[in-house]
């Protein structure tokens, strides 16, 4: 059976298992600080606080997404590379989390081993572990947690519907938040079986759990500047090459098979054999997951415009949109909820193995799984290795607002050469807010400098880096002129240049 | 088969690369070629020529579109102007795309688009007309002339709906099992969880 899930895996991210130490299949890059942060988890012990980015501040841990995943990369002590563990979360994570899904689902419906395995299938691969294999967001791969979770839940054991919920909390705060509207789902199913004293056990154990855990949120955890990022009626089935024409792939939230099976099997409940409390209560938890996905206002074209609002526009400037930037990850919960629901009626299918084939289609043609999640190569220019052993200083110019991805992207990649030349750098790598960047406010007063045709080599000084490096492709010719000029009248020859590893890159020593 | 077997033999497909850790910073540097192919669909004029200027890693070239097949990435006469650039393999990719007429010349689009060092990477521009009638560019997801460049963003869309309608009357017409002889044999196994 495992090896069913990971012959799965293997097609669904070909062809990094080819090459999971040195290529990425994400899109986006947020497969980058990912890496950073397995080298770098050492680094934030004992003060909680890493010296190698942001610096001279450096960088505080509340800002960090996955403590799971951290506490990996720290037990593992860099035994294991940072792509590779980033790329072992693509590889292993769906298998994980189709396993248990799979076995949640035969134990709450009393299903067999295909229905089953149909549940896992779409769980496990469908469009939210693909959004978050093409974004970057490996950690989110890695989610037995719901279902297992759903079970704990729905059995009404308070200990591992506990344990479970802080799992989900520690792998990403969203499958947290997922976690919980899971439980308050299934407890309302099955209150009737389960009684008054269970449910209110179980409610007490994720209750005390979720306290703790906003309580250190609140210490300083990290509000993401931008848009809402919500589902729409369109991504919520389907992909379209248009979400990856930035290479920013926030795309369906559930796919057709999940959600086609789930409306059947509702509309066909009578001859699926499952209870009506159950068929509705399922049926409910996803439906209200997809309202949820859609976010404060319901975008009904492809271009985002004011929308449509939603009941959840009442929390529109409360802040917890800034704490919850993206409601389209309720599809999480949905996925589960309705590929369980479809499970019951495959379950009763003559051919349920046939449904699985349909299941395995969907997730690797109908999302464009094959195709979209492509090797990329990820080397680190021949520069950094002859820079000065002291802080560095990446220079490009700010594009558009700070919320501009080119500006990501760059902040991402610099992190990512980090992981291999070892100096402390000024851009923050946990970041979601790129104007809170010591790099961005650095970077922005020199380039001011040097359009007032003032100084810099004090100043630069003063900032106590040891060396600037240019990345010179971003900049547009005139501008990218007079800012050599200007480092060369300061600072003297280039010590470097560089045009491998894809950047065409400039490097000066700043004088001690 | 163990949740550790299965990781195991995740980790035994990858175990050449693992073995070696990752490689230095000289291993890894080595530049690898790309190819940048454009496609830009002209709307609404009959250009005299498109030209574009493209950057990577520094290496600055440029390269004359053309709509008569002579590229071996364009279809001859459709109004979308392609071309082909090599090069090294490039994390970000400055592109100036300038529309020729008989009136002059005019700067559709410039600006930075990301390889992410892929070896082959296509994109495709439309050149319309902004509100203000003036010329501008814009990056489309697909190549195809004209409108049509939207239409065929939408065709994935098509599938995906022809693929739901087919599941939904599979699933409505599937011939069900009576439950009774079902739960029978659809009992889950005892055990401890996974």
């Amino acid at each position: 059976m495992w090896l069913g899930w990971v012959a799965l895996s293997l097609a669904w991210s070909w062809p990094l298992a080819a090459d999971p130490v040195a290529s990425t299949v994400s899109l986006h890059f947020d497969a980058f600080p990912a890496a950073w942060l397995v080298d770098a988890a050492r680094s934030f012990v004992p003060s909680g606080v890493s010296s190698w980015s942001a610096w001279p501040d450096g960088e505080p841990m509340q800002r960090l997404d996955s403590y799971l995943f951290v506490g990996l990369a720290m037990v593992l002590g860099g035994a294991v590379p940072g792509m590779l563990l980033t790329n072992l979360f693509v590889l292993a994570g769906p298998v994980a989390s189709a396993g248990a899904a799979s076995w949640a689902t035969r134990r709450m419906l009393g299903v067999g081993a295909p229905a089953g395995f149909f549940a896992g299938v779409l769980y496990g691969f469908g469009p939210m572990a693909l959004v978050a294999a093409l974004e970057g967001q490996v950690y989110a791969l890695l989610a037995p947690w719901l279902p297992l979770c759903a079970w704990a839940a729905w059995e009404g054991r308070a200990v591992a519907t506990a344990v479970l919920f802080a799992l989900a909390l520690g792998g990403t705060a969203y499958h947290g938040v997922n976690a919980a509207l899971i439980v308050a789902g299934v407890l309302l199913v099955r209150a009737p079986e389960l009684g008054r004293a269970a449910v209110l056990r179980v409610l007490v154990g994720v209750a005390a759990v979720g306290s703790v855990y906003a309580a250190f949120y609140a210490t300083g955890a990290s509000r993401g500047a931008g848009p809402v990022e919500g589902a729409t009626p369109v991504t919520l089935l389907a992909w379209s090459p248009w979400l990856d024409l930035a290479r920013h792939s926030l795309g369906p939230v559930l796919g057709v098979a999940t959600s086609a099976f789930a409306v059947v099997a509702l509309l066909r409940w009578r001859e699926v054999g499952l209870p009506r409390r159950t068929a509705v209560g399922l049926f409910a938890l996803g439906a209200v997951a997809v309202l949820l996905s859609f976010g404060p206002r319901l975008q009904l074209g492809v271009v985002p415009g004011r929308g449509v609002p939603t009941p959840l526009s009442l929390l529109e400037g409360t802040g917890v949109f800034r704490a919850l930037r993206f409601p389209l990850r309720f599809g999480w919960t949905a996925a589960l909820a309705w590929s369980m629901l479809g499970a019951a009626l495959v379950a009763r299918m003559r051919r349920p193995w046939a449904a699985l084939i349909v299941a395995g289609l969907d997730v690797l043609v109908a999302g464009g799984a094959v195709g979209r999640l492509r090797g990329h190569p990820v080397p680190v220019p021949r520069l950094y290795g002859l820079l000065p052993e002291a802080p560095v200083l990446e220079l490009y110019p700010e594009f558009g607002d700070s919320r501009e991805d080119l500006n990501y992207y760059a902040q991402n990649l610099a992190c990512h050469y980090q992981r291999f030349h070892r100096r402390p750098i000024l851009e923050r790598c946990l970041n979601t807010d790129v104007a809170t960047s010591p790099r961005w406010v650095a970077g922005a007063a020199l380039h001011a400098r040097v359009f007032a045709r003032e100084p810099v080599r004090d100043w630069l000084r003063g900032l106590r880096v040891g060396s600037v490096v240019v990345h010179a492709d971003l900049y547009a010719p005139a501008m990218r002129e007079e800012v050599l000029g200007a480092l060369v009248r300061e600072l003297g020859d280039p010590i470097a240049e560089g045009h491998d590893g894809g950047e065409w890159l400039m490097a000066w020593r700043v004088p001690t | 088969v163990s949740v550790g077997g299965a990781l195991a033999a995740l980790l035994a497909v990858s175990s050449s690369s693992a073995r070696a850790a990752e490689p230095g910073l000289v291993e890894r540097t080595a530049s690898s070629p790309q190819e940048v192919v454009l496609h830009v669909s002209v709307v609404d004029r009959v250009p005299v020529g498109v030209r574009a200027r493209l950057q990577q890693a520094g290496a600055v070239r440029e390269v004359a579109l053309t709509d008569d097949g002579t590229d071996s990435a364009d279809v001859p006469f459709d109004r979308v102007w392609s071309g082909t650039v090599r090069g090294d393999a490039a994390q970000y990719l400055p592109i100036r795309i300038d529309v020729e007429e008989p009136t002059g010349v005019t700067t559709a689009w410039d600006g930075i688009a990301r390889g992410g060092l892929e070896p082959r990477v296509e994109l495709s521009f439309e050149v319309t007309r902004g509100p203000d009638g003036a010329m501008v560019g814009r990056r489309r997801a697909t190549r195809a002339p004209g409108a049509m460049s939207h239409a065929a963003e939408a065709l994935p869309l098509l599938g995906v709906a022809v693929w739901a309608v087919l599941l939904l009357v599979v699933a409505a017409l599937a011939g069900l099992r009576r439950p009774e002889a079902a739960d029978a044999r659809d009992m889950p196994p005892a055990g401890p969880p996974p």
